[in-house]
């Protein structure tokens, strides 16, 4: 049991990205004057929440050998409604209920699509984000009205002693996503589907209604996040989503989920997070272009480095350096004795693919 | 379970190369039908204008969309092509303020060739998986096209809008290369040893390592070229909008993987035309064509664009299922093969 347990989630990996929030919090206290402060350290993990939460459902989907890019205008849609119904006195619990119901409804098309017809998860989603986008534009006619109910504003900006509301319920979020992916079938059927789809179809698990149900939770929490986004802001504005993509995505990496799916688990992603945020306000100078160019280089980073780190050889598959050497090949010329003796046999190519193991 | 490849399924050469011809035919077939509908929309007449308008909406769109089916051909794909767009627009415009027109649009050029050999490195060397490595670069090149030129503006060469965008008589420049670029895209597949080397690579990666295929190399190349195609639509935007727009590459992210998908090109690689990638491409300009003559809310091209390209998927998967179960189910170890190979879990 435990045994089966380590090969999913492996201490080693859950351990770097928390050394590496440690090590962004001491170069923030080195060079931002009052970081540690208890003032922006509740800030930080306020941010880190909005991005944690909405990146729930993307570390499900992505565990499972899938991808969201719904997200943006599930979220904008969500706070669009919620926003919308308010100014049509509609406001209530029952419209978040609604709200939210839809955000899984969303998700359960995606999954349907994934799981039932095989579209794969990379078009589905990105057509389903078009078709959300065209729904936002013609509810709201291109201008988004009303104001977010002020339990809603309360729950997303409100706080109790120095820490924020949506901290705690982060925190509380963060336990049961955990147990749920630790200790339910349902979370082991997530890891399994991930590793092998076509294993788990013959181990006669019901992969179908997994998919379905973990593209409905990512369409729940990015709704959930739409939500706490109007209250946050006040109000609805179009393409409020659209900064919320790439990160989703950039938190579940860098916190060392497998892009591949059946690797990795939720405290990866809330490390991810955290080390996201952290690094964002300690260089605040960082405009637009300075944070698009971060994203990138973290993501491409932290990939490269957890392919190397977890690859099962245990060292650089390939290196860059070696990548460019092999095209030094073709600058020499062909009658060269030289390139005849170094040119790659098939069998090592194959060795160096992991193929040989076969 | 999954989309597997379809190559088994044909018995033949000939019997492979028919069944990829023929995903093209549904983008001709929905072009000429919606080519009807602009006709019926816009009162009987189509008019030199209108033909330009499409011509010119479909040519970035092409360009882009050749390159991402080389690199979807390789079983991967590049997100970063609408950041290459910006990076290479933005490049035309601000060197043509400097008063380096020509030189702009070079530089623009051999920027999008390293952007997209910087992505086959990372995707063939640094092996993470290409849907990562293109979101996070393309995050990077927005990142610069920003630096470059911070708001839209910017000129370009005067000679650049009546090249991209003009006519000659009646008949569009944009159909010229049009054209062209589906020639050289053509060529480049099919007449190239890259490009056979290429289809080989996305059929089966296995097989083409033990036939001695540089796959690393042709993957590598095949990236730097989607690079290059992406820089050429930044270029032609340039000229089209006579100006640069740091935000302008935003919306091909999906367009230019719609443009793939509705020309037939199987997501899982190895199967795909060219001919197909341009007419998706004619395609999706005559959706927003028809969407304008028919008076329609223009919130509602989203709505459309999205639904057809997930249609488009639907009708392939689901096509390829009902072949599954014509076949003869004698075939459906080599098909187990097939799928075990193509699933990336199996690496």
């Amino acid at each position: 049991m435990s045994r089966s347990r380590r090969t999913y989630v492996r201490p080693v990996e859950v351990g770097i990205p928390y050394v590496l929030v440690a090590l962004a919090l001491l170069y923030g206290a080195a060079t931002v004057p009052r970081f540690l402060s208890s003032r922006q350290l509740g800030s930080m993990t306020q941010t880190a929440a909005y991005i944690g939460i909405i990146a729930i459902g993307q570390t499900l989907v992505i565990l499972i050998g899938g991808i969201d890019l719904s997200i943006p205008y599930a979220i904008n849609l969500a706070a669009i409604l919620l926003t919308g119904w308010q100014a049509a006195n509609l406001a209530g619990a029952p419209d978040l209920a609604i709200v939210l119901l839809i955000g899984i409804a969303i998700g359960a098309v995606n999954g349907i699509g994934v799981a039932v017809f095989d579209v794969p998860p990379l078009v589905m989603t990105l057509g389903m984000n078009s078709v959300l986008e065209g729904v936002s534009l013609l509810y709201s006619n291109g201008s988004p009205v009303g104001n977010s109910p002020s339990f809603v504003s309360t729950l997303a900006t409100g706080e109790v002693a120095g820490i924020p509301y949506v901290v705690m319920v982060w925190a509380g979020l963060i336990a049961v996503v955990t147990c749920v992916l630790v200790f339910t079938r349902f979370g082991r059927y997530i890891y399994s589907i991930g590793a092998s789809r076509r294993a788990s179809v013959l181990s006669g698990l019901p992969v179908r209604r997994t998919i379905v149900a973990a593209y409905a939770l990512s369409g729940l929490s990015a709704a959930f996040g739409g939500v706490l986004l109007a209250g946050y802001s006040g109000e609805a504005y179009l393409g409020m989503g659209d900064n919320y993509l790439l990160p989703s995505i950039a938190v579940v990496v860098i916190g060392g989920t497998s892009i591949l799916g059946g690797k990795g688990s939720y405290v990866q992603t809330v490390a991810g997070a955290l080390l996201i945020t952290i690094i964002d306000s300690s260089l605040i100078t960082l405009g637009q272009s300075g944070q698009d160019i971060l994203y990138g280089s973290v993501i491409l980073f932290m990939a490269y480095f957890f392919q190397v780190a977890t690859s099962r050889e245990g060292r650089v598959p390939r290196s860059v350096t070696g990548g460019l050497r092999a095209f030094s090949g073709w600058l020499q010329p062909v009658y060269s004795p030289k390139a005849r003796v170094t040119a790659p046999a098939s069998e090592p190519r194959l060795e160096r693919a992991g193929l040989a193991e076969r | 379970m999954t989309l597997s490849n379809p190559a088994p399924l044909a018995s033949s050469w000939s019997g492979r190369r028919r069944l990829t011809w023929q995903r093209s035919y549904a983008a001709a077939l929905i072009a000429v039908v919606l080519l009807v509908l602009d006709i019926v929309f816009s009162g009987g007449t189509f008019s030199s204008i209108q033909a330009l308008g499409i011509t010119n909406d479909a040519l970035p769109l092409a360009l882009a969309g050749i390159g991402e089916t080389l690199v979807i051909l390789t079983n991967g794909i590049d997100l970063s092509v609408g950041g290459i767009i910006t990076l290479a627009n933005v490049t035309v415009a601000v060197l043509s303020q400097h008063g380096l027109g020509e030189e702009g649009i070079i530089a623009a050029i051999a920027l999008g060739a390293a952007a997209g050999l910087a992505n086959g490195l990372i995707v063939s060397y640094a092996r993470i998986a290409p849907l990562i490595a293109t979101l996070a670069t393309s995050s990077i090149f927005v990142g610069v096209a920003l630096i470059i030129l911070p708001l839209p503006g910017g000129t370009v060469p005067g000679w650049l809008p009546g090249w991209a965008s003009g006519s000659l008589g009646f008949l569009p420049v944009s159909v010229i290369w049009l054209a062209l670029s589906l020639v050289s895209g053509w060529l480049l597949l099919h007449r190239t040893r890259f490009g056979v080397n290429l289809q080989a690579l996305g059929g089966s990666e296995p097989s083409a390592l033990s036939a001695g295929i540089g796959v690393v190399r042709v993957r590598t190349l095949a990236y730097t070229f989607s690079g290059v195609f992406a820089a050429l639509a930044g270029v032609v935007l340039a000229g089209l909008t006579q100006s640069g727009d740091p935000t302008i590459g935003a919306p091909y992210l999906l367009d230019t993987i719609a443009t793939v998908v509705i020309g037939g090109t199987s997501l899982v690689g190895g199967v795909g035309t060219i001919v197909g990638t341009v007419l998706g491409a004619v395609v999706l300009s005559l959706v927003s064509a028809v969407l304008l003559a028919s008076g329609l809310s223009t919130y509602i091209q989203y709505f459309v664009s999205g639904g057809i390209v997930v249609g488009a998927l639907l009708v392939q998967t689901q096509m390829y299922r009902l072949k599954v179960k014509g076949s003869a189910r004698r075939r459906h170890l080599a098909l187990d093969g097939a799928g075990s190979s193509a699933g990336p879990s199996a690496a």
